[in-house]
């Protein structure tokens, strides 16, 4: 009778580590959001030089965290009241959005600064800005990329 | 009977899911001059959610400046879209603008 208890509890362990194995695998990615290209001018008398711009930050989802909670606790009342506060949440966080809540919504106002640091003549060209999300379990990294060129006289 | 209800299901998935979603779309300054239109499309494909960047992009703007070679590309209307299949996805980007010499 205890081995098969025994047994039992390391299947369960088993399959729950399998799961967030999976999990964490699948959820490893990069999600684009957004892409926008600027106008492209391709004109000789100027000698183009590369720049990129990143700025980051940390995004959480209470959502996934609350659903792996749910995954590991074996009480149905528990349960049962992480999925209420899943379902305030979600009734409380409606609308558009894009990737995960931060706690900063500051973090793409350095932008501009970073570019003129790249170009001081704000002369640009060809400028990609790509919102992505790179996603991992429960966090995930909120990041905006600017690419462009900068124009410089021959 | 329990398979070929199991493959019919499969099918009804592929054909119900193969929706196009607009994730994003932009448009830069419009020129006067509007006769040579210039395009560009890239696209991924991605197998459940195994993304691991989005270089691809990179390829738009490359692909619209091999058209006007010497001039400028403007008035580029950019969107960002995803087809859904049953267990993947194609990310698409397309540009389309008009070149100005």
């Amino acid at each position: 009778m205890h081995f098969s208890l025994k047994r039992a509890f390391f299947k369960q362990l088993a399959v729950k580590i399998s799961q967030v194995g999976v999990f964490s695998l699948l959820s490893s990615c990069a999600i684009l959001h957004h892409a926008q290209v600027s106008d492209i001018d391709d004109d000789k008398k100027f000698k183009r030089i590369a720049f990129d711009v990143k700025v980051n930050e940390s995004g959480f989802s209470l959502d996934e965290a609350l659903r792996l909670s749910k995954g590991f606790t074996s009480s149905k009342q528990a349960r049962d009241d992480l999925e209420q506060v899943r379902l305030i949440l979600a009734l409380s966080n409606m609308g558009p959005q894009t990737g995960n809540p931060t706690f900063n919504d500051t973090y793409a106002d350095q932008i501009l600064s970073a570019i003129l640091k790249e170009c001081p003549s704000g002369n640009v060209t060809e400028v990609k800005s790509i919102r992505e999300m790179r996603k991992y379990p429960v966090i995930s990294g909120e990041i905006v990329k600017i690419t462009g060129y900068c124009l410089v006289p021959n | 009977m329990k398979m070929l209800r199991g493959f019919m299901l499969t099918c009804l998935g592929f054909t119900l899911t193969q929706c196009v979603s607009l994730r994003s779309i932009s448009v830069t300054q419009i020129p006067k001059e509007r006769s040579k239109i210039v395009t560009a499309e890239v696209k991924k494909f991605v197998f459940l959610a195994f993304n691991f960047d989005n270089d691809y992009v990179d390829a738009v703007t490359e692909e619209l400046r091999s058209q006007c070679q010497g001039g400028t590309v403007t008035g580029i209307l950019t969107k960002h879209s995803r087809t859904e299949y049953f267990i993947a996805h194609h990310e698409i980007v397309s540009a389309q603008g008009y070149c100005v010499r």
